[in-house]
């Protein structure tokens, strides 16, 4: 069966990317612009991985992922952080939350990105 | 104490007090004269008023003007002498008087002034003994003892002249200085006054012993200086620090540290005043804490703008990087051969030079992030424990790509076996080798880029050597320099935004290492960059 990656992010631009570049790699790729949808998907859909961006409108990212990991039915979910913040103090929080890896957007590049979520899953 | 124009002074005392010395001669005279007294000849008078003059001129007078304060002095001691003399011829009781007088004398050169008058009187109480054992005797010397009556009260009456003047004139400086110093006082007041810097002293028991004005206009306090002096200094000056109300002078008594810096806030009901505090210890003579000074300033606007600042920042990243990495993103994909896209060879290579111009662009963002958090010293470390030879070889892995295109050989060469684990951060790491990697590709047309990691004694040490251009003497002085970029690599049409070797300085020394380079021209460069083997405490932070 296809592994199940839920992207969040409330930049639509790049939620498409991913939609593109993660299904032709064959992933099961569903997308939700904002954290409450986020929620709502990670409950119903089941992820296996979840790409989870911190500065979006109404729920904070990091927010989300206490959330996430604070209810029983996604506490297992596999979260990355996908993120253009930078800083080490958000970088520690989330990962020490739970998050399996942080990934700032522009660091990284899209080779790079899509090789750590390869490496998430397998 | 010698005060200056002393002897001015005490030449002028010397001529009013014999002058007083005179009148009081002469006055007595006057008395003596109408008095209806028979045992006093009249006639004697103006023999007693012209040797007081005498006297007076010789002894007092022309010494005060014409000599100095030691030589008047003496000039004293002769005049009591001259008395005594006269004195003589009474008999064998003169010697008495002469021994008093010269005790006298002595008493009125050099010691306390109280003094002369107890002697006089115990000399004037001889004398009246003296008088009293032989009457006769008083009855047939008439006129010497008129003139020493005379000549006795016009010594009194000098003596308290002159020490009436001694005391106006003491009071008089000691009023100038007590006026000079509450001048100084206004005038410290006034200065402290006028400094932009808040001000408070306070005693061991932390109560308020001296503030100035913009102290309490910085607080908004508007109340007499009488309500604020010997108020403990945290009802005045009630700090908030990170964690709540927090005491300005916390302990600055216990240790004695040279001076405290801090940040605080004030909380109005309308606003908060963001202050920079600086206490030290009022330190005494024997070493002893008797107290602290604090300054204080409103740095509301500064911190302000510095938030601003960092808001303005991480903006910029924020809004800069996230269509930037979607851009590189569907560039990428288009490239990607799971897009299942297909292109001729042309297009294929138009959409690849687009994407390297995103990284580019990526990487220039990064970079000019990184100086400016230098810049800021808000360079936060990651530290960890890290594997130096795992980056290394997975920055290597980043360009072997740009390697094989340019035709040219990337290799990594271990120069000993075990590299060991060290603390350090593998984010920063990573950057610096990629910098130094990506240069030294840039540069070299043919040949070799080779990677070594080595030990030093306590370091290990990363270099890249590689075949590319060199760089002339001059140069290499400036290549870790802010924005520097030669004269031969601008007509090579390299790009890059000079600020990558820069960053690797930076980076290399919060890292707490070192970073340089060897180079001679038209054979090539090795640029090197090491890491402490353990982080000193700076590096820790």
């Amino acid at each position: 069966m296809k592994p199940t990656i839920l992207v969040v992010d409330d930049d639509t631009n790049l939620t498409g990317l991913y939609e593109a570049a993660l299904s032709a790699r064959g992933y099961r790729v569903v997308v939700c612009n904002n954290g409450e949808t986020a929620l709502d998907l990670a409950e119903k859909e089941n992820p296996d991985l979840i790409l989870l961006d911190i500065m979006m409108p109404a729920i904070h990212g990091l927010h989300v992922l206490d959330i996430l990991k604070a209810t029983p039915q996604t506490e297992d979910s596999k979260v990355i952080m996908l993120t253009a913040l930078g800083d080490e103090a958000t970088k520690e929080k989330a990962l020490a939350t739970g998050a399996i890896d942080y990934i700032v957007k522009s660091d990284s590049s899209m080779a790079d990105i899509l090789n750590r979520i390869q490496k998430a899953l397998d | 104490m010698e005060r200056k124009g002393f002897l001015t002074d005490y030449k002028r005392i010397q001529v009013i007090s014999g002058l007083a010395a005179l009148s009081g001669a002469i006055m007595t005279l006057i008395i003596l004269f109408f008095l209806p007294i028979n045992y006093i000849d009249k006639r004697n008078i103006i023999i007693i008023v012209v040797s007081v003059i005498i006297f007076v001129a010789i002894f007092y007078t022309i010494p005060a003007l014409y000599l100095n304060k030691k030589l008047s002095m003496v000039s004293d001691l002769f005049y009591i002498l001259a008395i005594t003399l006269v004195m003589k011829n009474i008999g064998d009781y003169g010697y008495i008087y002469f021994t008093f007088y010269m005790i006298l004398a002595a008493v009125d050169a050099f010691i306390f002034p109280a003094y002369q008058y107890a002697i006089l009187i115990s000399a004037m109480c001889v004398g009246i003994l003296v008088a009293n054992i032989s009457p006769d005797f008083i009855i047939q010397n008439q006129i010497i003892y008129q003139i020493y009556g005379v000549l006795t009260l016009s010594i009194i009456l000098r003596l308290i002249a002159r020490d009436a003047l001694l005391i106006k004139e003491r009071k008089e400086v000691l009023e100038t200085d007590i006026t000079e110093l509450e001048n100084d006082k206004r005038e410290i007041r006034i200065l402290l006054g006028s400094l932009a810097e808040g001000m408070f002293i306070v005693d061991e028991k932390n109560k308020i012993t001296f503030f100035n004005k913009s102290a309490l206009e910085i607080l908004n306090v508007i109340a007499p200086e009488d309500k604020i002096i010997s108020r403990d200094i945290n009802d005045i000056l009630k700090t908030v620090g990170p964690n709540g109300p927090e005491s300005v002078t916390k302990d600055p008594f216990g240790k004695l540290e040279p001076s405290r810096r801090n940040d605080f806030r004030i909380i109005f009901p309308d606003r908060v005043v963001k202050l920079h505090t600086n206490v030290s210890p009022v330190i005494g003579e024997r070493g002893e804490v008797s107290g602290a000074i604090i300054f204080f300033r409103d740095i509301t606007k500064e911190k302000n703008l510095e938030e601003q600042r960092a808001e303005f920042n991480a903006i910029a990243s924020h809004e800069l990087r996230s269509p930037l990495s979607v851009i590189e993103g569907y560039l990428f994909f288009l490239l990607d051969p799971a897009s299942k896209a297909k292109y001729d060879n042309v297009t294929r290579g138009y959409i690849e030079k687009a994407h390297d111009a995103s990284r580019e662009l990526i990487q220039l963002i990064t970079d000019v992030l990184t100086v400016v958090k230098a810049e800021n010293n808000e360079l936060e470390l990651n530290i960890s424990d890290v594997d130096v030879k795992k980056i290394i070889e997975k920055s290597k892995k980043e360009y072997e790509k740009q390697a094989e295109i340019k035709k040219i050989k990337l290799e990594l060469v271990l120069a000993v076996k075990n590299i060991p684990i060290i603390k350090s951060d593998d984010i920063k790491i990573k950057e610096i080798a990629n910098n130094l990697i990506g240069n030294a590709l840039k540069f070299t047309e043919k040949g070799s880029v080779t990677i070594e990691i080595g030990m030093l004694e306590n370091e290990i040490i990363i270099s890249v050597t590689d075949t590319g251009p060199g760089i002339s003497k001059e140069d290499q002085a400036l290549v870790f320099k802010k924005f520097f970029r030669s004269e031969d690599w601008k007509t090579r049409k390299t790009g890059g935004t000079g600020l990558g070797l820069y960053i690797v300085k930076t980076l290399t020394e919060r890292l707490g290492g070192r970073a340089g380079l060897q180079s001679v021209v038209d054979k090539g460069s090795k640029f090197y960059f090491t890491l402490p083997l353990e982080l000193n405490n700076k590096e820790k932070k």
